[in-house]
Order: structure tokens, then C-alpha cells, then sequence
């Protein structure tokens, strides 16, 4: 079960929903380290598997057209972890801010030799109809090849932890 | 122990049997038999439309999934052929490329098909510096490589 961070006790559900109260609208606030940010995964055997009912993340779970994957703060959606599903069905899987900003994504040779590395971080872009928006962002912006990598390293940062919430597939076996 | 009735010893002594004829049988059908799964998972693939996961990803190429489809019985001898092979799991990219994917204990391949193209990424940390290693494959025979490496038979 998702909880806020003890440091950050939590503030009443704002009218409306979690992260649609209007103090925080178009607010961009900087993420903290020791926050959390749940990601949407559709509810599809394409994204992941259950083997011996253990989750695994496919890379496709990460997929993002311009290498820069949507995720939403737990901080601000209150820790309601329904409010980061994209469609009823979706899964929705939780990564820690500084473990992904640990990450360092390098492009490399042929022969393995480093030609540049990236950094990556989790910025807060919020939306209209959703003030808990972030995207983990590379700096500078990666190609295909690197977020190929990038993608495998947040599957294994969010596998462990499993499911915050079941995608609607897997809600009879709870 | 547990002691078997005779009457009960003869029907697993004919289950054993039942259970040997139909491996023989299956492994007689050659590798269509244990490809069926991933074919059609291939085939579902080729009926997703574009935006399938609501993040803008392209529909998945029918030429990447024409690609691996062909490349499916040549990857199935390569790995070892039935006693060896576990299906992947099958996906796709935001471009539209074909994935498949495979775990074994702490290491994982994701092997990209495109139109006319494969590449691996072998993963066995989360250091994208030292732990993950990503090779175009040239030539489809050079996946036993990477197989031997995914059972940790290599290092």
C-alpha cells in the first residue's frame, strides 16, 4: 500500500480529487528525492508478465514516443493511487525519485567506450486535468539506442515493489 | 514412502507411458508445435492499432512482426531446440519494432526486430554503464551466443 512521505504528512484531498485542488493549479514544484512516483501500465500481457506470481516489467511498460515516460507524484495525488491510472484497467507500478535519478545513461562505442553521458531526473509538468504530471527527463535528451536501456533500468527499479494497484486482469486473484 | 496398490502402480506405469508418446509426438511435429504460442502472439500484435497503450506508440510494424516471425524457427533450433527453449515474451516499442523478451534469474535479452534488422540488449543490473550491453545481430546464428549467455553458461 502506497503511503506518503512521513516528513510530508498529508494535506485533506482537495475538492474535486487528488492533485485537482485549485492551490496547485499550474504550480510546477521541484520533486524531491525521497518522494515516489507511480507509473500507469496498461492492462495488457504485452507489458508485462506474472511468472510464479512474481511481476515483471516489459520494457514496453516504459514505452514514451519522445523517450521522456509520463509518471504522476505520489505526494500530490494524496497517495491515491487510482487517481494515476490513464484508463480503469491500468496496472500502476511505483518508482523512487532518487533511485531513478540515480540512473546515468551513457552512450557508448562499439567497443564499450563512453561517448556521453546523460543525466536523469524527474521534473513535475503539470497538466490541466492532472497536477500530479512528471516526466523523467535525460539531460541531454537521449537517442533510441540509450532509452532502450534506460527503459530495462526503470523495470528493474519498479519491478521489486510490484503492483500499487492491480491492472483490472489480475483483480480476481487479490 | 508411500506404498502403491497394484492397480495404481499400472495406472501411472500407463500414465508414464501416455506422457512419453505424446512428448515423442510433439517432438516429432518439429518446432511448429512449440511456436504456436508465440505466433499468435505475433498475430495479435499485427491487430493492435496505432496508440495501443495510450502513449502515442506506432502501430507495430507488419514488417517487424513478418521479420520475427520468419526468425522464430531459427531461434528455436539455435536455443537447443524443445528441451531448451522457453517462448518469449512478446512486445513492442514505441517505434512499432517487435520485441521479445527473456528472464533467467538475474539476466534478461530483449531481442528488437525491425523491418530488416535485430539487436540485443543484454541486461544483467541497472547500470546502463556496466551492466547492460546492446549488439546489432547480423546474422540470426549469432543468437546462440546470446542464449548460452542468458542460461548463464557464459560469462
Amino acid at each position: 500500500m502506497a503511503r506518503v512521505p512521513e516528513q510530508l504528512p498529508p494535506d485533506p484531498i482537495p475538492e474535486g480529487g487528488p492533485g485537482q485542488g485549485p492551490e496547485d493549479a499550474g504550480e510546477t514544484t521541484a520533486v524531491a528525492d525521497d518522494e515516489r512516483v507511480y507509473r500507469a501500465v496498461v492492462d495488457s500481457p504485452i507489458c508485462f508478465a506474472m511468472p510464479g506470481g512474481v511481476l515483471r516489467l516489459s520494457h514496453s511498460a516504459f514505452n514514451d514516443p519522445d523517450n521522456r515516460p509520463s509518471v504522476d507524484r505520489v505526494l500530490v495525488l494524496q497517495s491515491v493511487v487510482e487517481a494515476a491510472r490513464r484508463r480503469p484497467s491500468d496496472g500502476v507500478v511505483v518508482l523512487e525519485v532518487h533511485a531513478v535519478r540515480q540512473i546515468v545513461p551513457v552512450a557508448q562505442d562499439k567497443k564499450g567506450n563512453v561517448l556521453q553521458r546523460h543525466a536523469v531526473d524527474v521534473v513535475h509538468e503539470p497538466k490541466v486535468d492532472n497536477k500530479a504530471h512528471a516526466l523523467i527527463v535525460a539531460d541531454p535528451a537521449v537517442g533510441s539506442a540509450v532509452f532502450k536501456k534506460l527503459r530495462e533500468s526503470l523495470c528493474l527499479i519498479a519491478s521489486p515493489a510490484g503492483w500499487q494497484a492491480k491492472p483490472s486482469s489480475l483483480q480476481e486473484d487479490a | 514412502m508411500t506404498a502403491f496398490s497394484q492397480p495404481a502402480h499400472e495406472a501411472m506405469q500407463a500414465t508414464t507411458a501416455r506422457a512419453h508418446l505424446v512428448a515423442s509426438a510433439l517432438a516429432d511435429q518439429g518446432p511448429r508445435f512449440f511456436l504456436v504460442r508465440s505466433q499468435a502472439a505475433l498475430r495479435n500484435l499485427a491487430a493492435m492499432p496505432a496508440d495501443w497503450d495510450g502513449v502515442g506508440s506506432a502501430k507495430p510494424s507488419a514488417d517487424a512482426i513478418a521479420n520475427a516471425s520468419a526468425r522464430l524457427p531459427e531461434l528455436f533450433r539455435l536455443a537447443g531446440g524443445h528441451s531448451s527453449w522457453h517462448a518469449p515474451h512478446i512486445s513492442a516499442d514505441e517505434a512499432g519494432d517487435i520485441t521479445f523478451e527473456w528472464w533467467v534469474a538475474d539476466r534478461k535479452v530483449t531481442l528488437y526486430f525491425g523491418a530488416d534488422s535485430m539487436l540485443v540488449v543484454k541486461v544483467w543490473g541497472p547500470n546502463i554503464a556496466t551492466e547492460m550491453e546492446d549488439l546489432p545481430i547480423h546474422h540470426v546464428s549469432e543468437f546462440g551466443d546470446v542464449w548460452t549467455w542468458l542460461n548463464g553458461t557464459r560469462a
